[in-house]
């Protein structure tokens, strides 16, 4: 069952190539993340997904609907939490809330008895009163994700939802974004390794308006992704130099298993103060294949 | 849909200080600016000289009683010579010549029959708002005098204002149609601050409709326009403002401004891409419509081109009309063709600004 589809989607920003012929399948109820440094072409495929850029060309399907042809069936099932924080600056959180709800055409009351469960879970509740100009950043950008959730919309298209925000904060919303697993289709961008790692299903790295590579997260790894490293430091480390790679005082091996490493520098005599096992990264996936690296 | 987001513009737009601030503190000020130019000077005394070529009963009754009038010092001289010397010296700010048949007429006027009196009131032209002052107060005097509401016309020389043209009368269409105007910069900068901040964006990925967003917008700023005129018309009463012609009818005229004014605020703001490009934009238009459309002084003795190019903006047919009702008091077939004129103007400006939006915003 897909809920997103695309078909050679492309646009071009006077002659340069912002998304290139992608080819995206999102399976309902799939967190599907798209990993890319800045200029990847992320946000213009979430803004033509969510009808607000018109494709130079290419097709779009969201729950079957084209959303060049009926994007009006297509924002009823969607929510948008954009990449900056969107709010209107003059109301309070309830009428922020209201007002998006409203727009979807919902009663009073859903609208009352959803405000108060997103306001309540993700501890906006408080201040819930107070003009938003009052709030703080991360209380703002909480709000801004929960406007797009008003609704409870089937597919939610979140555009580096956590941006800017202190790591609590950020561990609030991946936990709240977790729950959706299985349940809504949400595509997300990040330039977060640690984010995609955590929240995602699947995850397409994105270049130069090109997905570079499509697969879950471990599976990145393990494909692109040297093995596991032992790191080994202790005195005498120098005796293997010829054997092993050292550095910074550490012998890196990537191949073997414990007890025989260990082994066998006894026997050479290095005397072992500390092993450690470091696990491949999605970071050195994504230098492994955009040679890029991705800023904080 | 509409509702929501006339709701969530109003509350824009009132909660935040510094622009209801601006929509109405423009208006307040224009009338301190009012109450300053032609208000508070009644307690002064002006000196004004009068001739009298008439010799009857009737005339000498009228100019002793003026000298009871409070707010004017009445010298009285024999010819009209060492009046105006007087003026040029700066001695009196203006004189009245009666004519030599002044008293005849009158008796023929009180005896139902038709007869035409001229008073001719020569002034300081620097001094405008005092041969006003002078002119309200002779033609008030006039009218108790004779008892009856004829017409005694008033020449004044050297501009020649007849007595109607009191000048806040004369002012305040322009002044009104001008303060409207400010709805441009706030239309367009509001949408432009939308736009900017994402907040548009927002709103269209929900299944709202182009026409529905802008109505959403137009709608809190034409509430404000509709107390924007309260407080005008209020103030422009509270100055000794007098409309001669249908009260509604100004008020329709005045809406009709405001719906036009939100139109052009509407189309520049689908161009601009941020606040600070909407607002100065929008004031480098409007000023030089102001000063082409007659809102400050009268086009009659412009260049013809300039007058050709005063057609072509709306604000044109606004001062037209509204003029005509405060100052002529004219009926409604005198002015339908400017009414109807900007009735269109608005239903094209709503519809490219629509348009535009669509195309320019909503990618």
């Amino acid at each position: 069952m897909t809920a997103i589809e695309t078909y050679e989607l492309t646009k071009e920003f006077n002659g340069l190539t912002a998304v290139d012929n992608l080819n995206l399948k999102i399976k309902k109820g799939e967190i599907f993340s798209l990993l890319g440094p800045n200029g990847a072409g992320k946000t213009t495929t979430i803004r033509m997904l969510s009808c607000l850029l018109n494709p130079t060309h290419g097709k779009i399907k969201v729950l079957g609907y084209n959303a060049i042809e009926q994007p009006y069936e297509v924002k009823k099932v969607i929510g948008v939490s954009p990449q900056e924080t969107v709010i209107s600056e003059f109301l309070n959180s309830w009428e922020n809330l209201e007002l998006i709800g409203k727009l979807h055409k919902m009663d009073k009351k859903t609208i009352k008895e959803r405000s108060e469960e997103l306001l309540e879970t993700l501890g906006l509740m408080e201040r819930a009163k107070d003009p938003v100009h009052k709030l703080s950043g991360g209380m703002k950008r909480r709000l801004s994700l929960i406007m797009a959730l008003i609704h409870d919309p089937a597919i939610l298209f979140l555009d580096e939802p956590t941006l800017g925000l202190d790591p609590q904060s950020r561990r609030a919303i991946w936990k709240y974004i977790k729950k959706f697993k299985g349940e809504k289709t949400i595509l997300l961008t990040t330039h977060y390794m640690e984010e995609a790692d955590q929240l995602s299903d699947r995850i397409g790295i994105m270049d130069e308006g090109k997905i570079v590579a499509l697969d879950t997260p471990e599976k990145l790894k393990e494909k692109y992704s040297k093995k596991k490293s032992i790191l080994v430091q202790g005195k005498n480390i120098e005796n293997v130099k010829d054997k092993y790679k050292i550095e910074n005082n550490r012998i890196i091996i990537n191949e073997g298993n414990i007890k025989d490493i260990v082994e066998h520098l006894s026997k050479e005599g290095v005397t072992i103060k500390s092993i450690r096992i470091e696990e491949p990264t999605l970071e050195e996936v994504f230098i492994e294949i955009t040679g890029k690296e991705l800023r904080e | 849909m509409i509702l929501a987001l006339t709701s969530r513009n109003i509350k824009e737009i009132f909660r935040n200080k510094m622009r209801i601030g601006f929509l109405l503190g423009m208006p307040l000020a224009f009338m301190l600016i009012f109450n300053v130019a032609f208000g508070s000077s009644g307690e002064e005394t002006i000196n004004v000289g009068f001739i009298n070529f008439d010799d009857s009963e009737i005339s000498t009754t009228f100019v002793e009683n003026i000298s009871d009038v409070s707010g004017i010092n009445m010298i009285v001289y024999d010819n009209e010579e060492n009046a105006l010397k007087d003026l040029k010296d700066g001695n009196i700010l203006a004189y009245m010549t009666i004519p030599e048949d002044f008293g005849d007429n009158m008796m023929l006027i009180w005896n139902n029959q038709e007869a035409e009196i001229n008073l001719k009131i020569k002034y300081d032209e620097t001094l405008p708002n005092t041969a006003s002052k002078f002119i309200s107060i002779i033609r008030t005097y006039t009218l108790q005098f004779s008892g009856l509401s004829i017409p005694i016309n008033i020449d004044s020389d050297p501009i020649n204002i007849s007595y109607e043209k009191n000048l806040v009368n004369f002012f305040a269409p322009g002044i009104v149609i001008f303060g409207l105007m400010v709805l441009i910069p706030t239309a367009g900068g509001m949408i432009t601050h939308d736009k900017e901040k994402g907040f548009m964006e927002r709103i269209l990925t929900t299944p709202v409709s182009s026409t529905q967003i802008l109505l959403g917008y137009s709608l809190p700023l034409f509430i404000v326009a509709l107390i924007q005129i309260a407080i005008y018309m209020g103030a422009g009463f509270a100055l000794g403002m007098r409309i001669y012609g249908n009260i509604f009818l100004l008020f329709a005229v005045y809406m009709l401004t405001a719906l036009w004014c939100i139109g052009i605020g509407m189309i520049i703001s689908a161009w601009a891409k941020r606040e600070d490009q909407a607002e100065p934009f929008s004031w480098i238009f409007m000023i030089p419509v102001a000063m082409l459309s007659g809102l400050w002084f009268p086009l009659e003795g412009m260049h013809p081109i300039v007058k050709t190019i005063a057609n072509l903006f709306p604000s044109t047919y606004s001062v037209d009309a509204a003029r005509a009702l405060v100052l002529k008091g004219s009926e409604f077939s005198a002015i339908s063709n400017s009414i109807y004129i900007l009735i269109v103007t608005t239903m094209i400006l709503f519809l490219v600004g629509i348009i535009l939006f669509k195309k320019l915003v909503v990618k």
